[in-house]
């Protein structure tokens, strides 16, 4: 069976629906029009993303749903849904605050959450659907100064294992060294999902692109994108909303971990 | 004198007066046409620094004063006594004075506002009992549109005087919802609920945290205040939406919010 967000072809005047967690993603393709629904009513206990296509009904418009339009002069079948990374920063909390001991390094896991992004006509057609309403918040020293995030609802866990599994998000492997000789208090980070590839493995789990952090002596943080480990078992998903420079990234440490 | 001398003086005379007339006009295109560029350059430039909407101020002062130039040059030109237009214009600017008080001082605190800088174009700002969004800043007066799209324009003389209030200055803004509980509510699960409602409200930001305080005992309900942090956007959307979800919760928690009962009695 292919995976949820192959592309698929929809037919005039059909529609198709895709189940992800609490939301129904709706789609329709008219001769001169897309129509897409979203209701977040579901209740569902089962994250799995089921795709029906075609869908037999259209949900009744009101109350509750949001609907699009897009109007073109004559719609092409082809339409993909295809699950992204945040369009901002994920500011992440560990469980407790946690101490990184000076010049020590740890290996920390995180759950991202996904949006959908629907493509349709070549990609002059997209629009995109959060699966988990996050909260913002400010990342920044004051509230005159700063940058508006994602406040991520899973914490940050040194296992994997802790993190729940679920397939409406993305795990993110943290590398953090602690190359001060001071301890470290890491209660929260700042995580670049713009800057970010969306990965997906031969298991169908989703992952980004690995980060590397390194706090230096005076202050400052270097981060790095790492390259996969195997390329030959994921694929680039979704690549970056943002372009990515070459090489590490020097920032000032508040600006990573507030 | 005869009489070939005297129209030879005339046509003289009538020549110097034609060559005084085309240089002057002369000077006044040429004055106005450098006087333009000169002023959009500078213009130009000081945009750089500080912005299109003050640039605009400088480059009408800076036109003025290279029309006032212009004129004083071609009415010498013209062999106008300038002393005497001089005296006559000292004696008339004491009368202007006298008569322009408000609109020197709107220009000079038009001047202070360019250099201070308390608000730009497209900011919304709070002026007395006015609230709009600023359309443009000249050297008299700030005009405001009004959120129910009324023009306002406000003497600059009144704006250095009064207390203005710039709502778009920081990116966040904090919603104060003042909140009556009865006496009979447990003020820990008021708290939670309120805890809930602003981690539910997607509008709302989870740092700065929300903050909730009692604030004191009233006639007839124990007063709350439920602070929440919003992009400076949202204010009104969050405002409203948070409110919203206070009632639904409060309803659906039995927390009971008291109003004022009327009871009629017959008698």
């Amino acid at each position: 069976m292919s995976p949820w967000w192959t592309s698929i072809e929809l037919g005039e005047e059909q529609a198709a629906l895709w189940r992800a967690g609490s939301v129904d993603l709706w789609i329709r393709r008219d001769a001169h029009e897309w129509r897409i629904a979203v209701d977040r009513s579901a209740a569902r206990e089962d994250e799995e993303v089921q795709v029906l296509h075609p869908a037999d009904r259209w949900p009744e418009e009101g109350a509750g749903i949001e609907v699009v339009r897009f109007g073109s002069d004559r719609t092409s079948p082809a339409l993909r849904v295809v699950p992204v990374l945040a369009p901002r920063p994920v500011v992440c909390r560990p469980e407790q605050p946690f101490r990184l001991l000076p010049q020590t390094e740890v290996t920390a896991f995180v759950g991202c959450p996904l949006w959908l992004r629907v493509i349709a006509e070549g990609g002059a057609l997209e629009f995109e659907v959060d699966l988990h309403r996050p909260s913002g918040t400010w990342f920044g020293p004051d509230t005159q100064s700063g940058e508006l995030c994602f406040a991520n609802r899973t914490r940050l866990h040194l296992r994997r294992e802790r993190l729940k599994h679920s397939p409406l998000r993305a795990t993110t492997r943290l590398l953090l060294h602690n190359r001060t000789d001071q301890v470290l208090t890491l209660s929260q980070f700042k995580l670049p999902a713009p800057s970010l590839d969306l990965l997906v493995d031969s298991d169908g789990s989703f992952w980004s692109q690995a980060i590397e952090v390194g706090f230096e002596r005076g202050g400052s943080a270097e981060i790095e994108v790492l390259p996969s480990r195997d390329p030959r078992r994921v694929q680039v998903l979704s690549p970056a909303r943002l372009p990515r420079g070459h090489g590490r990234l020097i920032s000032a440490l508040s600006h990573v971990l507030g | 004198m005869p009489d070939w001398l005297t129209s030879s003086a005339e046509l003289i005379l009538e020549s110097e007066r034609a060559a005084n007339l085309g240089r002057a006009l002369l000077l006044l295109a040429l004055g106005l046409v450098l006087g333009r560029v000169l002023t959009r350059t500078l213009a130009a430039l000081a945009g750089r620094f500080m912005g299109p909407a003050r640039a605009k101020v400088v480059q009408n002062m800076a036109w003025y004063a290279v029309v006032f130039v212009v004129i004083t040059s071609v009415l010498r030109e013209l062999n106008f006594d300038l002393s005497v237009l001089l005296g006559a214009a000292g004696v008339l600017s004491v009368a202007i004075g006298f008569a322009s008080q408000t609109s020197a001082s709107n220009v000079i605190s038009g001047i202070f506002l360019l250099v201070e800088r308390p608000f730009e174009p497209g900011d919304v700002i709070e002026v007395d009992s006015v609230t709009g969004e600023v359309l443009g800043i000249d050297l008299m007066s700030v005009r405001l549109r009004t959120f129910d799209n009324l023009f306002v324009r406000l003497p600059n003389e009144s704006l250095i005087k009064a207390r203005i209030t710039n709502l778009s200055r920081f990116p966040l803004r904090r919603v104060d919802i003042p909140v009556g509980v009865s006496y009979d509510s447990d003020l820990e699960h008021v708290r939670r609920v309120l805890e809930r409602i602003a981690s539910d409200e997607p509008l709302v930001l989870q740092e700065p945290a929300p903050v909730f305080n009692v604030k004191s005992l009233g006639d007839s309900a124990v007063l709350l205040s439920f602070n929440v942090w919003v992009v400076r956007d949202d204010f009104l959307a969050a405002r409203a939406k948070v409110i919203q979800r206070i009632l639904v919760a409060f309803r659906e928690e039995g927390i009971e919010i008291p109003f004022p009962h009327q009871v009629e009695i017959q008698k």
